[in-house]
């Protein structure tokens, strides 16, 4: 028998496994069974079926689940100070149900990029919907429960179905045809594509590129019903609007009577409110242009007016310059005839003689005649004395 | 009607601005003080049948509104 310290049997074991090639640049395949990070080290358990294998890796970037599939690759290296032997690896990849998402997540980060998610892209449902169209399997129990749901909330709702496969092979072509069968049919006001929950290989028709791209340039409002509420596919992101659950997706599509009730209500009072609107628009303008009418009027009145008044001033300033100007020369006269006034001739001591009224001359005038003398002041009767031609 | 009558005038303000004798003047001014006598109350005549016209309008407008 050996006999060994624990050191030494520790050290042992540590160069038998450093030194064996085999051990050396592996990669292993395994199911998380624990995963943990603490500070930029990850912790984490390799399983498979009831194996373990304990792992670390220096510089985790990346996060995982418990249950992923994953491929490390690295040395197997023994910790004497722990007595703990462990996987170092040097990457961790998901693979197999990891791939996939891996891929899903690619499709859906390019798609996103190129606007195929933007809200703005997406067409709001009609408020009341008459029929509509269902691509999903028909012999599925989705089917039915949408056919419940519409049949108890609009029976008078008129449901087409597109009989599409909704996994395997010929699921994609199938779906397609069947959106692009729909927006081409001009009855159906709305298309819902459905099918049940599954794993992720089930739903991966929903992820597939070219159905995407015909979802996005679907003129109708689409729906997506696939899957149960926690499953997310790129069909989910694409459409107009995306139903948790196929029952979900019918309850959408259907209304009630009291929601139509309400909405013919709004309606009334809004042609009420908009006649109302018009009709005193209507009148408004009318006002304005009888007040404008009525200023041009009063505006034309006002002007005729001033004319009017203007021209009988005029008239009348013309008038009495004429007549001011007539009075003036009247006056001019009457000054003239002053001057002319024969008993101012008298004042400066003349007398004016007459004879029976006759102005004196050497013929009407005789010795011993009475003649009338008149002076500025006094009129005397004289005797003729004399006479004698000058 | 008043049109005339404010030719009329403006006619007699250019006859008077010519020049004519005292007699013709006064002849004319007479005239000129009837015509824009009655013009000024046809005037005044419209502007009240523009207020009866409003009014009344406005007595339908209430009625009817």
């Amino acid at each position: 028998m050996k006999v060994f310290s624990v050191s030494q049997i520790n050290k042992i074991i540590k160069d038998l496994i450093d030194n064996e090639v085999i051990l050396e640049d592996i990669s292993v395949t395994g199911e998380l069974s624990s995963f943990s990070v603490t500070r930029n080290i990850a912790y984490f358990t390799l399983k498979e079926n009831d194996n373990l294998l304990s792992c670390v890796l220096f510089g985790a970037k990346q996060e995982f689940n418990i249950g992923d599939l994953v491929q490390c690759r690295g040395n197997i290296k023994y910790y004497p100070k722990g007595g703990k032997l462990s996987f170092q690896a040097l990457t961790i990849e998901p693979c197999g149900q990891g791939e996939l998402y891996k891929k899903f997540l690619e499709l859906k980060t390019m798609l996103e990029q190129e606007g195929l998610f933007s809200e703005d892209n997406k067409i709001p449902l009609p408020r009341f919907i008459n029929s509509i169209g269902v691509v999903t399997s028909k012999t599925g129990a989705v089917l039915q429960d949408i056919k419940n749901v519409t049949r108890r909330r609009n029976p008078n709702l008129d449901i087409y179905v597109y009989d599409a496969q909704v996994q395997g092979k010929h699921a994609v072509e199938q779906v397609i045809e069947g959106i692009t069968y729909f927006d081409n049919m001009t009855d159906v006001d709305v298309i819902i594509v459905a099918r049940g929950g599954g794993s992720l290989e089930d739903l991966m028709p929903f992820n597939d590129e070219k159905l995407a791209r015909i979802a996005y340039i679907c003129n109708k409002p689409l729906i997506s019903a696939v899957g149960h509420e926690t499953d997310f596919s790129i069909l989910d992101f694409v459409c107009d609007l995306r139903a948790p659950t196929p029952s979900a997706a019918a309850e959408l599509v259907t209304f009630d009577n009291r929601e139509m009730i309400r909405y013919i209500k709004e309606v009334y009072s809004n042609i009420n409110y908009q006649v109302e609107q018009n009709l005193i628009n209507r009148k408004n303008q009318l006002d304005l242009i009888t007040n404008s009418i009525e200023q041009y009027i009063n505006a034309t009145i006002n002007d005729e007016t001033i004319h009017v008044v203007d021209l009988i001033n005029n008239i009348e300033r013309k008038v009495e310059n004429q007549a001011t100007g007539t009075i003036y020369r009247v006056n001019m006269l009457l000054n003239t005839l002053d001057k002319l006034n024969p008993l101012k001739i008298l004042k400066s001591g003349y007398a004016f003689i007459t004879n029976n009224d006759q102005m004196i001359s050497y013929e009407n005038t005789n010795i011993g005649d009475s003649i009338d003398i008149v002076t500025s002041e006094l009129k005397l009767t004289a005797e003729v004395k004399y006479k004698e031609r000058k | 009607m008043i049109e005339k009558d404010i030719k009329r005038l403006e006619e007699i303000a250019s006859l008077l601005e010519k020049g004519v004798n005292l007699d013709e003047s006064l002849k004319l001014y007479e005239e000129g003080c009837k015509l824009a006598k009655a013009c000024l109350k046809e005037l005044e005549k419209a502007k009240g049948k523009i207020i009866m016209v409003k009014k009344e309008f406005n007595e339908k407008d209430e009625q009817n509104g």
